[in-house]
């Protein structure tokens, strides 16, 4: 394996475990204010208080669903399109290594001619 | 052999969609509405299993890349693209439908939190990797470098795992950690990822074959190109 490639690897690998002990050290010394009640994540379902929002939970929830579809069907569209421009270039391609081939044929023709 | 693989693939894409159509019949029929959030908390049954499909995504990406590192195989960096392509998608989906329900749970769309801030890092790195695969040429090198960064995403993914448990911050633990789902949410809960983990299977598989349809369609350019020169040199 290329020794830089190989080296480049090493250093990411430190670099992430390295980060990931701070961030634990940092997280241990936190551990206090945690428990405080600030940023103790939520281990249920809770809601913002009814003054806060503006927008209903059911256009929420509807929004969220037609983004899904849309994403997930613009992709496969874009594959479907790119699917059918390579049909295309591999019909010119077709016909280009068929003109080859009689070219080849008709210079074969002419010396067996002569 | 290709007719029975592209057979295996349309299995696959209709497999995922009854799972995915089956899961949401479920989530609306089954699965009660969640007391504090309200209808709102049915996007979770989307949202999380995008999530699931987002790592496998990228898990593919960060394999093949090592893989092509380790033994230029061309399947492999096939494989590492089309993997970082389908966890851009499902990343966008987490990344749409999570504020929308954030929306609900805290009153705002976003918040510079740990999971949510290092999500989007994770999205941006692989969206650089696809960019560098995209501009950054064809040949072994380019192919090399776009493997390192694909490595490299993979600690942004890790990050994105245990983000909630070393720095806390706003976003729910809900399912491995806390008690808060009915136990009649499981079953469409399960059933999504199911669906998700099918539909970003069949995506790579998919995506892998354009690629080895487009390469192959460029070596025949080439080999046409070299045909033609040699008629037309006398």
């Amino acid at each position: 394996m290329n020794r830089t490639v190989l080296r480049a690897l090493i250093l990411a690998l430190l670099l992430g475990v390295g980060g990931l002990a701070q961030a634990q050290d940092e997280a241990a010394s936190g551990e206090a204010a945690a428990e405080d009640g600030a940023g103790k994540n939520a281990t249920e379902f809770v809601a913002a208080p009814p003054e806060a929002e503006k927008i209903s939970g059911l256009s929420l929830m509807v929004a969220a669903y037609i983004a899904v579809w849309i994403v997930i069907v613009g992709y496969i569209l874009f594959l479907l399109t790119r699917q059918r421009r390579l049909y295309g270039e591999l019909h010119d391609i077709r016909s280009r290594l068929e003109a080859i081939d009689a070219q080849l044929a008709e210079g074969g023709g002419g010396e067996e001619g002569t | 052999m290709r007719a029975s693989n592209d057979l295996k693939l349309h299995i696959l894409f209709v497999a995922s969609l009854i799972a995915i159509v089956t899961g949401i019949y479920l989530a609306f029929y089954l699965a009660p509405v969640e007391g504090n959030l309200g209808i709102v908390q049915k996007i979770f049954y989307f949202h999380v299993p995008a999530a699931f499909a987002t790592y496998l995504g990228f898990l593919l990406c960060a394999l093949g890349s090592i893989i092509y590192l380790l033994k230029p195989r061309l399947w492999a960096d096939r494989m590492a693209r089309a993997g970082a392509e389908v966890g851009l998608l499902f990343g966008l989906i987490v990344l749409i439908t999570g504020p929308l329900w954030a929306y609900k749970s805290w009153g705002h769309f976003w918040e510079w939190e740990p999971r949510l801030t290092s999500m989007l890092l994770t999205f941006l790195i692989y969206c650089s990797y696809l960019l560098l695969r995209a501009f950054g040429g064809t040949g072994d090198s380019a192919r090399k470098i776009g493997a390192v960064m694909g490595v490299l995403g993979l600690v942004g993914v890790g990050v994105v795992r245990v983000s909630v448990k070393l720095w806390g911050g706003v976003h729910p633990q809900v399912v491995f950690e806390g008690g808060g789902l009915h136990p009649d949410m499981y079953p469409p809960f399960y059933v999504c990822i199911v669906g998700f983990l099918l539909l970003a299977w069949a995506l790579v598989w998919m995506r892998m074959n354009l690629q080895r349809d487009h390469e192959e369609i460029e070596a025949l350019h080439l080999l046409a190109e070299d045909l033609e020169y040699e008629l037309e040199t006398p």
